[in-house]
């Protein structure tokens, strides 16, 4: 039986396995639900959901309607932070081996955010695009979106060097959800320095919440109590965020590191407790993101700049952090990060949701369609699997 | 034993191969991708978000009813700091082929007896005030008289925000009735350098619906700037720049006019395709006796002034006011796909024509007469009324008169006197006085 490497986001999955094992499994196997995690890529969640989303909203058939939307912000909030909290419970800086990993993984993410944020700000120059947001933290929000990858689910009988991409996978998007803080509030139109601040509050709000959660949910006097507190902990993340116009990503983030530095296990219980409705927020995130679509001509004009450049740096940055750290990120890294898996849409429909514009909507719309474009492209390009 | 062959040149790896094809695909994008540019009027705001069905929702609330009551505050706070003064729209009539429309704008009161407002372009002030009234026809500002009746609204000192986030504001339009007031969303404001108003305004982001020349003001009365229409987007020119621009107009002078003699029209994407030029202003005539005689011509494209981008003949205009009379204006000008720069002194008051001169161009049509194809500006033909495309079917007594005799007509007639042309102007005719001075 597939045993799945706990680290993953999410941990294993009894339906998956059960589909897995299933003789019947064929194209099933295509939609088992780790794949709502962006962890599978022979048919990431995105290319089921989002085109989902679309054929349910207010542009097709108008069952997740304007009004729909408006009442699922909450929800979405919720899944941010859902989301953050998986990000930041993956961060163990105990070892050294994880500190390299953390390292070549914000090389790498750095590097795709420099490529498509320089790319973006050459491209609005020579456009002359008149955008209703600061064009910098416009093209920063769009390199933030490019960062994001999955590597894919490893197995006990996946190569080292599968297993080094996954773990890089896990931690490359803890420097982005960082800089998404502050490119959040910089785009909802705070000063620089008032950003940066704004993403220290939501840091400390973060830790604060974890907190209290964890005062609760380590004194519960059974798995239904904690499980309730758990939920309720993330559900107060998510809210608080939203309430405040801050990132839930960040502030998820902030508390997953929280509990994983936190003593005795609390990683471990969230993990458990959460993955029994991770994937429907994760459904959930993608179906909105889908529905909430616009199809705008900036939208369009962004699609393809957003593909070829989040590729550019991926390739990029991924065989960068193999020199500096060539221990920890095997030599074709980038190769295995080009599927975006669902934290880059997630960001892009974030930002739409704190500063809505027609300028977000076009970042969501150009993320989102570029996401998509990646997961195939990361099928065609991901390395042969090779079993060590 | 067979020779082996020696071993080859180890070929690089996929990583490698896939890395390299993609630098190269990605320059290739960059490159293509950045000689295009996104067509004017096509960023279009998304329909209704989810933010603005809830937005739509609190405004069935008690909520509005307090903007209401504080919209009426206002109205009575300010109510004899801001007028509406009346305005016949000239350039709309003109477009439209219509009698001119009268209008009202919104005019602040600067002093207990004059008011300040912006006129929309091509319109003329109205009533008995206009005649005495100062006009800065580069920033279209103009400060005119009106009856004193309360002090002047304290506008100087009390800097607007630098950018405004998220915020309703009230603004003041012209109305028949009087000055009207009504709340206006701003999503938000960024600030922008503008050359035109020499100095800072706020870029309004979203659609926010607010005519050019309306005052904004805080939901606590402050003056915020005046409403603009900057390349058809809308803007707000705050207190500061505002200041400065009518600080001459304040004064009771009038800018002085100033000409480069040339004219100019701003660059469209077909103008910019055959100038092979992405921005700037395009010449169209320049004057002989001019600055610009002999330094620019036909087909040139400005580029900057003084190191400012200039994409609008007014951007251009308020640059060569701001110069000192003793410095040239330094222009960057793109000619055949060189960029070079032309230094000129601009002139106050209108170019000078040559004396003897009529200053038109003129061809002679097969059929008989003279077209007109330049008018050149500030000339006697520029004030006669010509205009390129007029057919010239008399000049004085001749019939069809040919180009030569209209010039040998307007040369023989005395200083101060004036030879009558009749004109086909789009199959109507019409006579004009070409006077001589």
């Amino acid at each position: 039986m597939r045993r799945y490497d706990s680290s993953e986001v999410g941990g294993p999955d009894i339906l998956d396995v059960e589909v897995a094992a299933s003789p019947r499994a064929g194209a099933l196997a295509r939609l088992r639900t780790r794949a709502a995690l962006g962890l599978e890529p022979a048919l990431a969640p995105a290319v089921v959901f989002v085109p989902l989303g679309v054929l349910l909203g207010p542009l097709v058939l108008g069952i997740v309607s304007e009004e729909v939307l408006a009442h699922l912000d909450t929800v979405v909030s919720i899944a941010l932070a859902a989301l953050g909290v998986f990000v930041g419970v993956a961060v163990d800086l105990r070892d050294r081996t994880s500190r390299r990993t953390l390292v070549a993984a914000s090389v790498e993410a750095l590097v795709t955010i420099a490529v498509v944020l320089g790319a973006a700000l050459i491209l609005f120059a020579a456009w002359g695009l008149r955008l209703d947001a600061n064009p910098w933290s416009v093209a920063l929000i769009l390199g933030i979106s490019a960062s994001a990858s999955s590597a894919g689910a490893v197995d006990d009988g996946a190569a080292g060097a599968d297993r080094a991409a996954a773990a890089i996978a896990n931690l490359d998007d803890v420097l982005p959800l960082l800089l998404g803080g502050v490119a959040l509030a910089w785009g909802a139109g705070q000063p620089p320095l008032w950003a940066v601040v704004s993403a220290v509050h939501t840091v400390l709000l973060g830790a604060g919440v974890a907190a209290a959660g964890w005062l609760l949910f380590e004194r519960a006097h059974g798995a239904a109590e904690r499980a309730v507190f758990v939920v309720g902990t993330v559900v107060l993340l998510g809210g608080v965020a939203a309430y405040l116009a801050l990132s839930p990503m960040l502030a998820g983030l902030a508390a997953g590191v929280f509990w994983t530095s936190a003593p005795g296990r609390a990683e471990k219980v969230i993990r458990d407790d959460l993955g029994k409705i991770q994937h429907a927020l994760v459904v959930l995130l993608l179906v909105t993101a889908g529905a909430s679509l616009v199809w705008t001509p900036i939208a369009l004009w962004l699609f393809a700049p957003f593909v070829v450049f989040r590729l550019a740096g991926k390739l990029i940055g991924g065989s960068l952090a193999a020199w500096l750290v060539p221990h920890v990120a095997p030599a074709d890294l980038g190769s295995h990060l080009i599927a975006p898996g669902v934290l880059g849409l997630a960001f892009a429909l974030n930002f739409q949701q704190v500063a809505p514009s027609a300028t977000a909507a076009a970042v969501l719309a150009a993320a989102t369609a570029g996401s998509l474009a990646c997961e195939v492209l990361g099928v065609w390009a991901r390395p042969r699997p090779a079993r060590g | 034993m067979e020779p082996t062959s020696p071993p080859g040149p180890a070929r690089p790896g996929r990583e490698t191969r896939l890395l390299a094809l993609t630098v190269v695909v990605s320059a290739l994008v960059l490159l293509a991708l950045s000689r295009f540019r996104f067509p004017e009027g096509s960023p279009r705001v998304a329909p209704t978000p989810p933010a603005a069905l809830a937005l739509e929702q609190l405004a069935a609330r008690a909520t509005y009813d307090e903007l209401a009551a504080i919209v009426a505050q206002l109205q009575a706070q300010l109510a004899r700091s801001v007028v509406a003064l009346p305005v016949e729209d000239g350039a709309a009539a003109a477009a439209q082929q219509m009698p001119a429309r009268p209008g009202f704008v919104p005019g602040l009161r600067v002093a207990a007896d004059r008011a300040l407002a912006l006129l929309p372009r091509g319109a003329r002030l109205q009533g008995p005030a206009a005649a005495a009234a100062v006009i800065d026809t580069v920033h279209r500002l103009a400060v005119l008289p009106v009856a004193a009746d309360a002090e002047a609204l304290r506008w100087g000192g009390e800097a607007g925000d630098p950018a405004l986030g998220p915020r309703y504001v009230i603004a003041v339009e012209g109305g028949r009735a009087g000055a009207a007031f009504r709340p206006v969303f701003l999503p938000r404001a960024d600030a922008a350098h503008d050359p035109h108003w020499g100095g800072e305004v706020l870029v309004l982001g979203g659609a926010v619906q607010v005519q050019p020349g309306a005052l904004l003001f805080t939901l606590r009365g402050r003056f915020l700037g005046l409403a603009i229409a900057d390349h058809g987007y809308p803007a707000i020119v705050p207190t500061e720049t505002l200041m400065r621009a009518s600080a001459a107009l304040l004064a009771g002078q009038a800018p002085a006019p100033v000409d480069l003699g040339i004219e100019v029209q701003p660059l469209d994407d077909a103008l910019a395709r055959a100038a092979n030029v992405r921005r700037g202003l395009l010449v169209t005539a320049v004057h002989p006796n001019g600055p610009a005689a002999g330094r620019l011509q036909f087909s040139d494209v400005i580029q900057a002034s003084d190191g400012q981008p200039v994409d609008s003949e007014e951007a251009l205009l308020a640059a060569a006011r701001r110069a000192r009379p003793d410095q040239p204006l330094r222009l960057t000008v793109a000619r055949r796909g060189d960029t070079r720069e032309v230094a000129l002194l601009p002139v106050r008051g209108p170019v000078p024509s040559t004396p003897g001169e009529p200053g038109l161009e003129l061809r002679a049509l097969a059929s008989g007469g003279a077209e007109v194809v330049r008018v050149f500006p500030s000339s006697p033909a520029a004030r006669a009324g010509l205009r390129p495309g007029d057919v010239v079917v008399h000049a004085g007594d001749q019939r069809t008169a040919t180009p030569s005799q209209i010039r040998r007509a307007f040369a023989e007639a005395p200083a101060g006197g004036a030879i009558l042309l009749a004109i086909d102007r789009g199959g109507t005719w019409i006579a004009l006085a070409l006077v001589k001075e």
